[in-house]
Parts: structure tokens; C-alpha cells; sequence
């Protein structure tokens, strides 16, 4: 078979394969332009019960440069615009070690000081560094690399909890 | 070889394409949902994007663009039904993917660098000589090409996470309707004698989630239209866009000096380029989005069936003169005259709208540091232009005075080489921005593009 039927051929799969299984180009722009401004990817659940706040997600993230889970809650209550705060991690305040790993799938979070609308997102965070390999001896253990080297890999959209 | 490097370059770039979605209240602009209006600037986005590959001969061309405008105050219902102001930020990103096929022949050119540099074109001895019918040079190839391009436009908004001792960081959610306008087009190339494209163009609207994220597939409102671009002698241009049920625009314009040129053997490349189009655009449709009604406000409302709902169309006549000074310096000069098809009425003041004879009107004037190297395919530009734009809804959208029009202008530098190219650009009120959305009167916006043309 000639070289250039051979390409022809190959061009011709090809071109099919694009027509039929590519996502159109608005939408890998805006898929790009998403992932450049950390955009809310994935959704979550939030419900009050008994002065507690439980958080739950079906996102999971097992590859290497998955640091833990964190939760978020909107800074006022009745305010979704106000600017989110962190309520737990695997380090903040006294830790809670169940957010280091990728298996977890919620959270119970005591209910905040004053009643209101509030607002809540899980963040999956990430390594800066992604090989292991590259890290210090300590860092699944140095709370100081975790604060200084990580960053939101991905964040969930927001869930609301009428707090009485 | 040649061959070999363009079958790599296809795999490539398929790989490089996402094979499935990646990611999984309302506020009424007026220009975002006008599809007639987001189908022409889609359709002049993949003509821009069209003269560079036909000027670089390209076989794959990838290009990107983002577009950031801040300043957005939408006037929202917070969840606590407390009616506020937010600043939100309009997302506009634009892509596309062309792959081109000699069916017959092959580009020209020692080597890729030779043919994507664009020195070789039309400077042959057999080219000047018109050795071809019509006084054009001999034809030696057939080019089929694939395009898929498209424009998402949305409203986001930035919110601040405070992680605690590991710092603070932004990220953004999909706030109201997404808009995602994309062609597919095929293309056949018989050059200098002929060229057509025609294809369909697939207007989508999405709404987000309630909690700020967004499923491609969660689709509220889908419709086609098909369009057709065609050139013939190198000259004359024909392009029109229909719905289902009727022809929307349609555009003639005449390369005059490509035109000249079949009768005057030769024109001096120091000659200016002008070019002539003229167009009607089934712009006006008394859509609630729009600014004005159609010939009469009487009995009218946003709520009106559509078998009542009369329609205007807008026509245009444009020149556009393109100078290149000794690859140093180049200069765009356009003016664009209107003319509405029946009287229109201004919604604000249910008064007749005279509209202004002059809608578009722009300069802009780009420096090659790299002059010297211009023909080798390297330039580093700045560039700079001006401009006054009339519209209707500009007193709609403007935040400070009162009048149709605005003046305004940008800023740039671009980098392009070869195999590909980069441009920074700032832009505030500039008529070509304009004209694709008004609703960014008065907002200054951000630019970033990147293309591969090989």
C-alpha cells in the first residue's frame, strides 16, 4: 500500500474520530479558562442536626497530589457573597485527621456561634509538588509544608444550611 | 517527510482534545441573548482566524483566546431575599481547531519554515507573470479542511477562600445563563480561484446549577444555523447565515485591489488594501432583549406572542483599508455606514430612533520591532488603536452620559513567529469589542491569545 493512501486513510479516521468525540471548542475553552480560575467543579450536600452541621460529597481524589480534604463556611451569616473561611483540615485548629484522606466523604462540622443562612464548600487540596519523591522526609507529617505548599486543587460549589 | 510531521501534528493535536465534558435567576443582557447578533460574531471570529491560516498555508491551526471583563454590577436576589448589587466578572472565551488536507498538490515552500514565514506567497515568477486563466497564477492544489470553532460567554464570580495559615485564594463560580456558540465547518480551497466554506452553527444556552457549578449537558436551549462563506477569483466574497426558516444575514464584499489586479498586471505592494462589504443583518426582532422596537411601541411589551413581534433588519457598508509599511509599520482604517429597514422606536423613550449614518468607525496602528525578520514569519508588534462606535443599547449600558455612542481604544503586544504566537492586549469601549457585545460599554477589559499554526 502506498505511503500516501496509508495517510489518507489515517487522516480520514481521524477526522471522523474529531467529528464525532470532541467537545466543541467553546466548551475546552471554557473548560480551560475554568481550571485557570479554580472554578466550583463539583456539588456537595449540607444539612443541620442536633448543633451540627453534617457535610457530605461523592468527588474523591486518590492521585499523588492529593493533600486532604478542607471545609469552608461562608465569614457572615445570611451573606453568600461575604467571603468563606476555613472551619477544618487535617491541621486547622486541633486537626481532624479523617480530611487527610481521599476515602473520606463528609464531614461533621459544630454549628457556628450566631443563627443565619450560611454557606458551605469542601476544597480538595493539592501538593504543589507533584512527585513524593521531591518532598522533605516529613511532609505527611510537617503541618508548616503543608500550610506553605499547598494550594485548592479542586473546590465544590456552595450548600446552604439554615442555621436556628 | 513533510507528510509525516502533519500526521504527527494531527495525533497531537487530537490528543490534546478533551473527549467528554470536563466539568460537570437570571440576568437579562440584552446582547448575549441575541443569537442572530452572537452568530455574526462568531462567524467573523472564524473568517479572522480563516485570513491568517490561508495567509500562513497552515495544515493544523490552534487558537485560543480568554477574555476577562470585570466591573460587572449585577443587580441580584441574595438567598436571604435581600435585593443587592454584586460585582461579577464576564468570562469570554474563544477556540478553534482547523486541519487542512491537500487532496491534490501541497502547500509551496523549501521547508515548513519557509511556507509558514508567508515570504514565498504570490512572489513567484509564475505568480507575477498570471501564467493562469483570469490573469491568476496556475492552481496547484486542492485544500479540504475541517473547522471547529467557537465563543462561550458567561457571568462569574470571584470569591475569596481564607485557608488560614495556608493563606488565602480565589476561586470563581457560573453565575446566570452560559451562552456557547460553535461552528463546524468544512472548507474547500482551489486557490487563487476559489474558495467555500459552509457549515452549521450551533447556538446553546446552559443554565448553572444553584450552586454555582455548571453540566455541559444540562442544555436550556439548542438552535442551528448554517452558513456559507465563499470566495471567487480571490476578490469577491459571498457569505450568508440562515435559521431554519430564513436567510438572517448576508454579506458581499469586493477585494478592490485583488480586483484591480485582473485588469492592471501589477499593483505596488505600497498601494493600500481596500476592501468593501456590504451586509444585512436581521438584527432587530422586538425581543425583550432588544433596545428598540420594531416600527411602533404601540401595544407592545417584552411579554408580546411572537406572531405579533414585527422584524427590522440593519444594512451596512464598510471600508476597510489595510497598509504595510515596509514590514515595520501596518495600519488598519475602517468606517462603517447604517441603515435601518424600517422605522425603529427607542424602548426608554418609545420615541423614533434616528440612527447616526456612521455606526463603526476605528484606527489602529501596530509598530514590528522585528521588522528586519518580517519576512521570515518573526514579529514583536505593538499596537495601539482608536475608535467611535454607535449603537441603541449603548445608553442602556453606558455608566456615565447619555448619548448612542462611545469612544474608545486598546492596547497590545503580540509576539508571532513561524509555528505560532502569543498577544497581551488591554481593551476600553473599542468599536470591534463593542459591536461583539455592548454590554461592555464603559468596562475595561483584559485579553490573552495563543495560537500553533503549522
Amino acid at each position: 500500500m502506498k505511503a500516501r493512501t496509508i495517510y489518507k486513510a489515517c487522516v480520514c479516521i481521524l477526522a471522523v474520530s474529531l467529528l464525532t468525540s470532541m467537545s466543541a471548542c467553546s466548551y475546552m475553552m471554557d473548560a480551560i479558562e475554568g481550571a485557570i480560575t479554580d472554578r466550583s467543579s463539583f456539588s456537595i450536600h449540607a444539612e443541620y442536626s442536633v448543633g451540627n452541621v453534617y457535610i457530605s460529597w461523592d468527588e474523591t481524589d486518590s492521585g499523588e497530589e492529593f493533600a486532604g480534604y478542607e471545609i469552608y463556611i461562608t465569614e457572615e451569616p445570611d451573606d453568600e457573597y461575604s467571603g468563606y473561611d476555613i472551619v477544618a483540615s487535617r491541621y486547622f485548629k486541633n486537626g481532624s485527621p479523617s480530611l487527610k484522606y481521599s476515602t473520606t466523604d463528609h464531614y461533621s462540622a459544630a454549628k457556628p456561634e450566631s443563627g443565619g443562612l450560611y454557606f458551605y464548600r469542601v476544597g480538595i487540596i493539592h501538593w504543589n509538588e507533584k512527585n513524593a519523591a521531591k518532598r522533605p522526609w516529613d511532609w505527611d507529617s510537617s503541618e508548616s509544608y503543608y500550610n506553605g505548599n499547598t494550594s485548592i486543587g479542586k473546590i465544590s460549589g456552595y450548600a446552604m444550611v439554615e442555621i436556628p | 517527510m513533510n507528510r509525516v510531521i502533519i500526521l504527527i501534528a494531527y495525533i497531537a493535536a487530537i490528543a490534546c482534545i478533551p473527549f467528554s465534558a470536563a466539568y460537570p435567576v437570571a440576568y437579562e443582557a440584552s446582547t448575549l441573548h441575541n443569537s442572530v447578533s452572537r452568530s455574526e460574531t462568531v462567524t467573523n471570529l472564524f473568517f479572522e482566524r480563516w485570513d491568517k491560516i490561508q495567509e500562513k498555508e497552515s495544515y493544523l491551526d490552534w487558537y485560543g483566546k480568554i477574555n476577562w471583563v470585570n466591573d460587572f454590577k449585577i443587580s441580584t436576589v441574595d438567598a436571604a431575599g435581600v435585593k443587592r448589587t454584586i460585582p461579577m466578572e464576564l468570562v469570554r472565551t474563544y477556540g478553534s481547531i482547523t486541519i487542512n488536507y491537500p487532496v491534490i498538490g501541497g502547500y509551496e515552500g523549501a521547508d515548513w519554515n519557509e511556507r509558514l514565514s508567508g515570504k514565498r506567497k504570490k512572489e513567484t515568477a509564475e505568480e507575477e507573470a498570471g501564467t493562469g486563466a483570469f490573469g491568476l497564477w496556475r492552481p496547484k492544489n486542492l485544500i479540504a479542511g475541517f473547522t471547529a470553532s467557537g465563543f462561550h460567554y458567561g457571568l462569574t464570580r470571584s470569591e475569596k477562600i481564607n485557608r488560614g495559615a495556608a493563606g488565602s485564594e480565589t476561586v470563581t463560580d457560573y453565575k446566570y445563563t452560559q451562552f456557547f456558540d460553535d461552528i463546524f465547518a468544512l472548507s474547500l480551497l482551489y486557490l487563487p480561484y476559489f474558495y467555500v466554506h459552509g457549515g452549521v452553527i450551533v447556538n446553546n444556552q446552559i443554565e448553572p446549577n444553584s450552586d454555582g457549578t455548571m453540566s455541559y449537558t444540562d442544555s436550556s436551549n439548542l438552535k442551528f444555523r448554517y452558513f456559507m462563506a465563499s470566495n471567487l477569483l480571490s476578490f469577491f466574497n459571498l457569505n450568508t447565515t440562515t435559521s431554519q426558516s430564513e436567510l438572517e444575514s448576508f454579506e458581499l464584499g469586493i477585494e478592490v485591489n485583488k480586483a484591480a489586479a485582473l485588469f492592471i498586471h501589477r499593483i505596488h505592494p505600497a498601494v493600500p488594501q481596500l476592501t468593501i462589504t456590504a451586509k444585512k443583518l436581521n438584527l432587530f426582532n422586538d425581543e425583550p432583549y432588544d433596545a428598540i422596537w420594531v416600527e411602533s411601541a404601540a401595544g407592545k411589551s417584552d411579554t408580546m406572542p411572537d406572531t405579533a413581534k414585527e422584524r427590522a433588519a440593519l444594512y451596512t457598508l464598510s471600508f476597510l483599508v489595510r497598509e504595510n509599511l515596509l514590514n515595520y509599520v501596518f495600519i488598519d482604517l475602517c468606517a462603517e455606514l447604517q441603515k435601518p429597514s424600517k422605522t425603529l422606536v427607542d424602548k426608554r423613550t418609545s420615541r423614533e430612533l434616528h440612527f447616526a449614518a456612521l455606526r463603526e468607525t476605528y484606527v489602529s496602528i501596530s509598530y514590528n520591532f522585528l521588522g528586519n525578520r518580517a519576512n521570515d514569519g518573526y514579529l514583536l508588534c505593538l499596537s495601539g488603536g482608536i475608535s467611535r462606535f454607535w449603537d441603541p443599547a449603548i445608553p442602556v449600558h453606558r455608566k456615565k452620559g447619555t448619548g448612542y455612542y462611545l469612544h474608545g481604544g486598546f492596547g497590545s503586544l503580540s509576539l508571532s513567529a513561524p509555528f505560532g504566537g502569543i498577544e497581551a492586549k488591554g481593551i476600553y469601549n473599542y468599536a470591534p469589542e463593542l459591536r461583539k457585545l455592548v454590554e461592555t460599554a464603559d468596562k475595561f477589559a483584559v485579553e490573552g491569545s495563543v495560537y500553533i499554526s503549522l
